[in-house]
């Protein structure tokens, strides 16, 4: 129970590399994508959710 | 970043192909260049700008019109700028065309290798990674510039250039993303038995974020009304404070309200104070009579040999153990003498029970100690808190005397600006109120969506189809308040960053002692010695928006080498001043001068004839590497018109010319 905690944090903290990463590539070559950009933010967050579920 | 060389091709007033040179000596790190009002020195700054990112400035006027008008009568379709600069040790070539001008991409940046130009794939990535765009705007300075920041809606403004310099735009996009996505899967929820409630309680959520946002905009608003409104009366002040008639009892009004905001806060830490001796010392006034009958008790039973017991449980036992009573009868178990002994024990004294009664005992005694000493310490708290109300009453009373006193001077306008200094405040304490309320509104919204929140996700747990939405709406609503978490963090360090280095700025330039403000809320100011804030159209001010303009380079600078991957690196670039000294004096002209050029490795500064007065340019004596005076050019005939010469380190330049083949501006070369 209580690595349960840092494990979630640092299991966040993982995806929040993955979308902070995502943001700067299209920052720097694909401006004006909003629309990939949040189609590929979704598969982040999907995959990161996926394994709860299965 | 350095520059060397700009060159504009039939852009804006630029007809044909013109250029400059830039001083990239660090000793005399200043091109100075002398230009009148229309001559071109926006569309120098703008040009740069959009040969960098495409855009120019939002006030850059007719800005899809880049073309010279002269040169698309003589046939030409296009317009171009070149800019040559050096960065990390290699020489780079940028240039952009207007569309369609050029065979192959609009935007192009060159390696310069050995004299081989080498084309970059991504131009666009690469020059936001020399200089990211949400920067630029800070290190190409307009007039206006500094006065954006101390605007009306100068928080906003103040916020966004801290985070444009902390390089947030990644951490900014990724909230607003997560907050786009929380929303798609919260209503991906699919229909089943509880889908009524949850589409319900998903609408009361949309609904509740609507009402939190437009009350977080009126609150915005009606901060922002309220800092203009505060300003105007700092203005109204200041005027009194200048007029002989109302001088002097300004001044008596400074001090007073300087006191009346003092004698408040004593207020309320003597509230604090008070609560604090409640709780302390509370117990011993209630306990008076809980005490005593408790001391009496126990002296009582003590005197009656009651308490502790008369009977000890190691000598009964031990009696017991030897099996004779004091008596000198045998004691046998099972007998009826050995029973009757025995049964002393369940009220026999031991060891513990003695202990407690003395732990009982001397707490006690403590609580009769320190009733006598509560009453006192009450009392000093009350007094601490009358003495504080009183001087309130009395700063209070002094201040609508003096504010009497001014409405009773009949001339210098002196009774018609403290009428409208009155109205103005009371309209600003109206506004106050209306930001508690919204205040009030979003905490209750705020509340009221958590609760409709936890109702979906316990619905959501229940139902199999929609869990998995829910978990995921959950994750991004939780690493959205993570990284909101986070920026705020790291705005906290960067506001601590500058403040400290507008702080050591104005502390060189300035030549009165005033303090900067700069609140959590990214409200930034000046205040007196009698805490009073400066009037925005003070040359002061004017100073502050320049000193914030060279912390935010500073900050650039330090955090050029950045190592953190949520946030872009900062930059060492050149930076473009258009005339910086607007409304200051002569004096902090000078002073201001002498520190241009300590405000960036590499600095452009552009100034009209009235700006580079004797002061100034005895200023920047010797940190001069390149000067430049911008000529006119016009098709019209002089008429009347007086011949404009000026010198120039010995040239004469004449800087408005008439009868010319064209109309547009031209770069003369003045440099020492």
């Amino acid at each position: 129970m209580t690595d349960s905690v840092p494990d979630a944090n640092q299991a966040q903290s993982r995806v929040i590399e993955q979308i902070v990463e995502l943001q700067r590539e299209f920052y720097f070559e694909n401006k004006g994508k909003d629309t990939e950009r949040r189609r590929r933010l979704r598969d982040i967050i999907e995959r990161a959710t996926s394994g709860e579920n299965s | 970043m350095w520059l060397q060389q700009i060159i504009l091709g039939d852009f804006r007033c630029f007809f044909g192909e013109h250029s400059i040179e830039l001083s990239q000596n660090p000793e005399k790190n200043v091109t100075l260049i002398h230009a009148e009002n229309g001559v071109g020195k926006t569309t120098l700054l703008n040009a740069l700008l959009w040969c960098f990112y495409g855009e120019t400035t939002a006030k850059f006027e007719k800005r899809d019109d880049l073309v010279n008008y002269d040169a698309l009568a003589a046939g030409r379709r296009h317009a171009y700028v070149e800019v040559l600069f050096e960065h990390g040790d290699k020489r780079y070539r940028a240039r952009r065309y207007t569309r369609g001008g050029s065979t192959e991409r609009e935007f192009t940046i060159m390696r310069i290798d050995d004299g081989h130009h080498q084309t970059l794939d991504n131009p666009d990535t690469f020059i936001n990674t020399v200089i990211p765009k949400g920067m630029a705007g800070h290190f190409l300075f307009d007039g206006e510039h500094a006065e954006v920041f101390l605007g009306e809606d100068n928080r906003g403004s103040i916020r966004r250039a801290v985070q444009d310099i902390l390089g947030c735009s990644l951490i900014k996009t990724a909230i607003a993303d997560l907050s786009e996505t929380a929303t798609y899967y919260r209503k991906q929820m699919p229909a089943s038995k509880a889908s009524a409630t949850m589409d319900a309680i998903s609408s009361r959520i949309d609904a509740l974020t609507t009402q939190i946002q437009t009350a977080v905009a009126t609150r915005e608003g009606l901060l922002g009304d309220i800092e203009v409104i505060d300003q105007q009366v700092a203005d109204i002040e200041d005027k009194l404070r200048n007029s002989a008639g109302a001088a002097q009892l300004q001044t008596r009004r400074d001090k007073a309200v300087g006191e009346l905001a003092r004698s408040r806060k004593r207020e309320s830490d003597a509230q604090g104070d008070l609560l604090k001796c409640l709780g302390d010392n509370g117990r011993f006034l209630v306990s008076t009579r809980i005490t005593e009958v408790a001391m009496d008790h126990l002296d009582q039973e003590e005197t009656k040999g009651k308490i502790p017991s008369p009977y000890n449980e190691e000598f009964v036992t031990d009696l017991l153990e030897m099996g004779v009573c004091i008596c000198g009868t045998e004691l046998k178990s099972g007998t009826h003498s050995y029973e009757l002994v025995a049964s002393h024990l369940q009220k026999a004294a031991n060891a513990t029970l003695r202990s407690r009664i003395g732990k009982v005992r001397a707490q006690l005694s403590q609580l009769k100690a320190e009733r006598g000493k509560a009453p006192g310490r009450l009392d000093t708290a009350h007094q601490r808190l009358a003495d504080a109300r009183q001087d309130i009453s009395r700063h209070e009373a002094d201040l609508a005397e003096i504010s009497e006193a001014l409405a009773g001077i009949n001339f210098d306008e002196i009774a018609e600006r403290e009428t409208k200094r009155n109205e103005l405040r009371k309209l600003a304490n109206a506004k106050r109120v209306q930001v508690g309320d919204m205040q009030s509104r979003i905490e209750r919204a705020e509340g009221e969506k958590a609760v409709s929140e936890r109702d979906l996700r316990k619905l959501a747990d229940e139902d199999a189809g929609a869990r998995i939405f829910m978990k995921r709406y959950t994750l991004c609503e939780t690493l959205k308040g993570r990284l909101e978490h986070e920026l705020v963090d790291e705005e906290k360090a960067a506001r601590s960053v500058l403040r400290r280095s507008i702080t050591a700025i104005l502390e060189k330039t300035s030549r009165k002692a005033f303090r900067l403000q700069m609140t959590e809320d990214y409200g930034i100011s000046l205040v007196n010695q009698a805490g009073t804030q400066l009037p925005k159209s003070s040359g002061e001010n004017q100073l502050l928006g320049l000193a914030f303009t060279a912390a935010l380079v500073e900050f650039a600078r330090v955090r050029q080498n950045a190592d953190d991957y949520r946030l872009l690196r900062g930059t060492v670039a050149p930076l473009v001043l258009d005339s910086p000294f607007g409304q200051l004096d002569e004096d902090y002209r000078m002073t201001t001068a002498e520190y241009v050029p300590q405000m960036a490795g590499q600095v452009v500064l552009m100034v009209s004839k009235s700006q580079a007065s004797g002061g100034v340019m005895d200023a920047l004596q010797g940190r001069i590497g390149e000067e430049y005076v911008l000529v006119r050019h016009n098709r019209d005939a002089r008429g009347d018109r007086a011949l404009e010469v000026r010198q120039f380190n010995g040239k004469d330049v004449e800087t408005a010319l008439f009868d010319a083949p064209f109309d547009g501006s031209e770069f003369v070369r003045v440099t020492r």
